[in-house]
């Protein structure tokens, strides 16, 4: 027991600063307007290829591909963290010190899971309609095919 | 010129010290695997020229966007900006030809995902109207270069120019038109695309890949031209507002 409580003292001010960290680069204002904007046009982009190439099944299927990756790719934002450390000159610090960098590490990334999670939310949306995302009151095919 | 030269000599030795730039080259390959993978699921074998030519304008627009918009940044936080701008020649001119060495460097683009095309999937360029084609392909070399411009001078103003550099990419992709044409997208977006040169770009690149004749080509490249000249007058107006504004400031390094 311990052992554990310092351990959970550190994730809990390495989960911190990482939120700190992502303060830093995002304001609501700008997550939402900035990043969201970009998720959902990476979905569109990818669900507008998958009806011009051929049905909403293969748009859905190519949708449910992204949100995977939407998740995904914000949990390997953390693979920065350590360079990041590093040029701003505090990993020798990390090190020296008596916690584990795994610990550090993997609490000071944890917000990037719940960043990846509410990234992926808008594809939830669909609901498997990926007619979402065809044009209203427009066919698509004729221009596309 | 000599400011674009220099620029342009300079962004080279800069390259070949920073292979991080190289990154859209290695995506480049990925995409092309996945639209070609994509169309040829659907047995739309006829949409392979356009898997094909969508990959190369992400490449461009990497290397405008990501590159081409730090430029002035990054002279900025090394504490550059002073001896540049005391040299005499236009910064707009330096950085002009800095971004059209990286768009040069974007060029390998096309070629790279030419041969993915050839040895993974058999498919390659159909040159249909070359001519066409490679003065497009140069004209939007041009637009892209001139955008960068104003996305450097854009991107000096903000507290963190890598989230605008992140959010820049995809819907650019979709109002661009660059794999699916904007004619399909919902009516109210299309006049914002029409003010963007790559729906252009994308169309003019997608028509001269196809047998039919190419309607109004001469206007269409010119639309581009235009665009990425309007790009660029921006770009440098807002970079001497800028200047201006760090002058008298006194900010102009950020050491």
């Amino acid at each position: 027991m311990s052992a554990v409580a310092p351990a959970l003292n550190v994730m809990r001010h390495a989960f911190f600063a990482g939120v700190a960290d992502y303060r830093v680069i995002f304001t609501w204002r700008s997550w939402i307007a900035g990043w969201m904007v970009r998720v959902i046009a990476q979905v569109s982009f990818f669900a507008l290829i998958g009806l011009r190439v051929a049905d909403e099944r293969l748009a859905f299927y190519i949708l449910i591909g992204n949100a995977l990756a939407v998740a995904a790719q914000a949990g390997v934002f953390s693979l920065n963290m350590t360079t990041a450390e590093r040029w701003t000159g505090t990993l020798p610090l990390l090190v020296a010190s008596p916690s584990s960098p795994v610990v550090v590490f993997s609490a000071r990334g944890a917000y990037l899971a719940v960043d990846g999670a509410l990234s992926a939310l808008p594809l939830s949306s669909s609901r498997g309609r990926p007619s979402a995302f065809t044009c209203p009151g427009r066919e698509c095919s004729p221009l596309s095919r | 010129m000599h400011g674009f030269l220099a620029g342009f000599r300079v962004e080279l030795r800069i390259l070949r010290a920073n292979p991080d730039a190289f990154i859209p080259l290695l995506t480049a390959p990925l995409f092309t695997i996945i639209f070609l993978a994509i169309v040829r699921q659907g047995g739309r074998h006829d949409l392979q020229p356009d898997a094909l030519m969508a990959p190369v304008l992400m490449t461009l627009w990497w290397f405008a966007l990501y590159e081409g918009g730090k430029v002035v940044t990054d002279d900025r936080w090394q504490g550059l900006l002073e001896s540049v701008l005391a040299a005499p020649v236009g910064l707009a001119s330096v950085i002009l030809g800095r971004i059209a060495a990286m768009m040069c460097l974007g060029l390998f683009g096309f070629f790279e995902v030419w041969a993915v095309g050839e040895a993974l999937f058999g498919v390659g360029i159909p040159f249909e109207h070359p001519t066409a084609l490679v003065l497009t392909l140069l004209v939007t070399v041009f637009a892209m270069a001139g955008t960068a411009v104003a996305f450097a001078a854009l991107f000096v103003m903000t507290r963190n120019a890598t989230t605008f550099t992140n959010s820049a990419s995809f819907p650019f992709y979709v109002l661009g038109g660059i794999f699916v044409p904007v004619a399909v997208l919902p009516g109210w977006i299309q006049p914002v695309s029409s003010a963007i040169f790559l729906s252009w770009s994308a169309d003019l690149l997608r028509a001269s890949m196809r047998p039919a004749p190419i309607h109004d080509f001469w206007g269409r490249l010119g639309m581009v031209v235009l665009l990425g000249c309007v790009s660029f007058a921006i770009g440098r107006a807002v970079l001497a507002l800028v200047l201006r504004r760090m002058r008298v400031t006194g900010e102009l390094a950020t050491v």
